[in-house]
């Protein structure tokens, strides 16, 4: 009599089988790390100076600059809040142009690496193999790191911003796009290959627009990330949001860093809201 | 068997075997279907009526046997004239096959892809002419939702999406539809109107239909031909009301070693 | 009597549109690629003779140093690769594994912590919808208020880019591992909380309802009766999130801590680009190879989802 079991017994057999022992395995693991790293929980407290400093820098949260902190300021600098526009607005359009290219380049890409257009012959398998070779090249590399790289090799200039950005963000972009491709419903695909259409109408007409809000709300998601990596590309001396916030940080002017700060957040919360609106009406 | 004349032969099937992966789906099926007719075609899930469907657009390949479709050998075609053949056959797929979040007009223009370059069909996806919508326009029209044209396909109901399919296979202006199983998905009133629609409209055109179907009342009310399979054989090919009633009990009947396993 | 029926111009000026989807996709794509030509402008005369000739310099400078310069180089090409991966490959790579391990372990349990206050069928009166009784009036306010400020701070977490975070803890903290673990920790407790609370709220809330009739409490709701459910999806949005917490501590050395980015920095700095090259190619292997570790991993484990984190 079977059929009369608690309802808990097939879950509660699940906590007990390979899961509890997944979770059991990666707590020894991140135990072990955490060891092998030399971690003491006391490392944690900053000193008697520290404790000042973080104090000093959440109570600016409070007070966050609409001026220059600084007590002398050169006659022909702009306004404070205009410089913190132009950050933003320099951020922004870092990430925009990024995304525009990678775009450019990650759509025909993605296609390319698509299980679905390679076909079933031979050599089209090969050069899915290349590609999808040449899209995790791109994308392993982080974006900081084709910063540095190209920095190294042409000197800085918001081009190479765009570039490092655009890199990984393309590759990543093929990689899903891809995989949307090839996970998308096989039904009007088959149809359509049933009254003669070709294996590129088929991509194109009958796979891509089964996924195309997927892909739109992705898009928009990752131009989101493209903002967070454009500021940070700052730090590297390119004048986004994070070139400035270092700059005030290093001075110790902890009002200053809040403004920036404040202004990127918005930015990347108002985009988040912006993707979210969309997907919900898209997927 | 019948012996429809040389001429109006459309689909010609000699003892073709397929199978996959070393499971049969056809055994030695030999068939001619001529110009015009209505063809209904029975049998158990399994039985090879898919396969059947399929060989006739040359989307199977047998594994031998010899294959002539609209008076071409499909044998070593090479994919553009695969392309051109398959693009004036239409097709019903059971599970309609439609683009749910296109509109109506974007999932009836397809049907025109088969004669068009990859850019062309973009462009008719994209941005219609005024000729191709009116075209479609008039063949929704005909299929009795001429209103929906540039509805969101997945707005529709059931009927009415097999109604745009339906109407996608028109567009194609084809000689002959397959249908495979378009109505299983469908309550009784609903499949009955499609399948009244899609003979009525072969009639009227003078097309070949050939449709799969598991409702033995309405194979038998709209097909005058009917051919039975079971375990990839043809079991009869026949004129419907030639049919003995114990034609269809034994197409369905359980054999001792099917039960068995 | 019949309907007259509409005409093809009629229906198409009464289709329906999705305004606020093509207005969004026109006014994103007109952005970026304005954005792309101000760029390319600004950049106009970018590859002007210095640059050309600085690309040349750096394409000679990136083959290792004793294979470019045998005559002057003190040590063999052999020596070199053994300097190179001891001193600096190793150690690197080591220390970014490790990194991400115990940021990404904090974070999953941060983030399963979190449930509590982020899932809201958990954060509320009736856990779990379940029906056990009397209900405060003030009780729901309190536990809406829980919703908002815990969902409000996974929002600025994942708001917050890693980088900025590891540079102003170092700042505040002092150089040490913490600040990195906890910069990578921070970041990802917002996204894995908001993730695992889409499960939590999604789940199927017959076994709980069960519980909870027979009288369990809270925490062993969460713990027997969601949990084993959750898990599954769980461990699959956290690999997701490990994946991006390696590629996210090999560049956080940048910030002075000795992960592969420390090192990359450092040659770079010191003009080494040979090295630098070799540093960057470990970096990404060590990418692919967390990234084949984590795709082996969540195909056993057998959840799809997830790839938008």
């Amino acid at each position: 009599m079977h059929a009369i079991r608690p309802i808990g017994m097939n879950q509660s057999r699940l906590l007990e089988g390979s899961i509890r022992w997944f979770f059991v395995v990666i707590a020894a693991v991140v135990v072990a790390a955490g060891w092998g790293l030399g971690l003491r929980f006391g490392d944690l407290m900053p000193g008697e100076g520290g404790w000042r400093l973080v104090r000093e820098f959440f109570a600016a949260a409070l007070v966050p600059a609409f001026d220059y902190e600084a007590a002398s300021v050169p006659e022909d600098a702009c306004p404070f809040w205009i410089k913190v526009a132009r950050a933003a607005l320099e951020t922004v359009r870092i990430a925009a142009a990024g995304m525009a290219v990678s775009l450019l380049v990650g759509i025909p890409l993605g296609f390319a690496a698509s299980r679905h257009v390679c076909g079933s012959r031979r050599s089209f398998c090969l050069r899915r193999r290349i590609v999808c070779i040449v899209v995790a090249l791109m994308r392993s590399v982080h974006e900081l790191v084709w910063a540095v790289v190209f920095l190294a090799a042409v000197g800085l200039s918001e081009i190479v911003a765009v570039i490092a950005i655009a890199i990984p963000y393309a590759g990543t972009f093929a990689k899903i796009f891809a995989e949307m491709l090839d996970e998308s419903p096989d039904e009007p695909a088959d149809a359509l290959a049933a009254i003669g259409a070709s294996r590129h109408q088929l991509a194109v007409l009958a796979r891509l627009p089964g996924v195309i809000g997927e892909v739109v709300a992705y898009a928009f998601y990752r131009f989101e990330c493209a903002v967070r990596s454009s500021a940070v590309l700052g730090f590297l001396g390119i004048p986004t949001i994070g070139y400035h916030l270092r700059l005030s940080f290093e001075e110790t002017h902890f009002r200053e860093v809040w403004s920036y700060l404040i202004i990127l957040l918005v930015i990347v919360v108002l985009l988040d809201h912006w993707s979210h609106a969309l997907r919900r009406r898209l997927v | 068997m019948r012996a429809p004349e040389k001429m109006d032969e459309q689909f010609r099937l000699e003892k073709v075997d397929v199978s996959y992966r070393e499971v049969a789906a056809l055994r030695q099926v030999d068939l001619s279907i001529a110009r015009g007719e209505l063809v209904g075609l029975v049998g158990p899930s399994g039985s090879g009526k898919t396969t059947l469907l399929r060989c006739l657009n040359a989307m199977v390949t047998p594994s031998s046997g010899g294959v002539r479709i609209l008076g071409v050998d499909a044998a070593g075609l090479g994919e553009n004239k695969l392309r051109i053949l398959r693009a004036r056959i239409g097709f019903v797929a059971q599970d309609l096959g439609l683009v749910p979040n296109l509109r109506v007009v974007q999932n009836v223009v397809a049907g025109g892809f088969g004669r068009q370059g990859f850019f062309g069909a973009l462009r008719s996806s994209m941005v219609p002419r005024e000729r191709e919508k009116q075209r479609v326009h008039a063949i929704l029209q005909r299929v009795g939702i001429g209103e929906k044209i540039f509805a969101r396909t997945d707005r529709l109901s059931g009927g009415q999406q097999q109604r745009v399919a339906v109407a996608r296979a028109l567009y194609q202006s084809p000689e002959a539809i397959l249908a495979d199983e378009p109505v299983s998905s469908v309550d009784p009133a609903r499949a009955r109107d499609t399948i009244s629609l899609l003979t009525e409209l072969a009639r009227e055109e003078g097309m070949t239909l050939v449709m799969s179907l598991h409702n033995l009342e309405l194979a038998r009310e709209f097909f005058p031909r009917l051919i039975g399979l079971r375990g990839g054989r043809l079991v009869f090919d026949a004129p419907a009301r030639a049919l003995p009633d114990g034609a269809f009990d034994q197409l369905f009947s359980l054999t001792e070693e099917e039960l068995l396993g | 009597m019949i309907a007259e029926q509409p005409s093809l111009g009629e229906l198409w000026r009464g289709r329906d549109r999705p305004r606020y989807v093509f207005w969004s996709i026109l006014l994103a794509s007109c952005g970026a690629l304005i954005a792309l030509v101000s760029c390319l402008i600004d950049a106009g005369g970018f590859f002007s003779g210095h640059r050309l000739s600085n690309i040349e310099r750096f394409i000679g400078e990136i083959t290792p140093y004793p294979l470019a310069h045998p005559d002057r180089a003190n040590e063999t090409i052999g020596e070199w690769a053994i300097r190179l991966g001891s001193q600096k490959v190793i150690p690197g790579s080591w220390k970014t594994l490790l990194l991400s391990v115990v940021a990404g372990g904090l974070a999953g349990a941060l983030a399963l912590l979190s449930l509590g206050g982020s899932a809201r069928n958990l954060a509320c009166s009736r856990p779990l919808r379940v029906n056990d009784g009397g209900v405060g009036g003030w009780q729901d306010y309190w536990w809406r208020g829980v919703v908002v400020v815990t969902r409000g701070a996974q929002i600025l977490f994942r708001a917050l880019p890693e980088y900025v975070l590891a540079f102003l803890l170092v700042g505040l903290l002092g150089l040490g591992y913490w600040p990195v673990i906890l910069a990578l920790a921070v970041h990802n407790v917002g996204i894995l909380g908001r993730l695992g609370a889409e499960v939590v709220e999604n789940a199927s809330p017959t076994l709980p309802r069960v519980m909870r009739a027979t009288g369990s409490g809270r925490a062993q709701l969460l713990w027997l009766g969601l949990l084993p459910e959750l898990l599954g999806r769980f461990l699959v949005f956290f690999f997701y999130r490990w994946e991006t917490c390696v590629r996210e501590a090999t560049v956080l050395g940048f910030v002075g801590v000795s992960s592969l980015g420390f090192y990359i920095q450092d040659a770079r700095a010191r003009d080494l680009y040979d090295e630098m090259i070799v540093l960057v190619i470990a970096g990404a292997v060590l990418v692919v190879a967390g990234d084949l570790v984590s795709a082996a991993v969540r195909a056993r484990l057998g959840g799809g989802g997830g790839r938008r984190c």
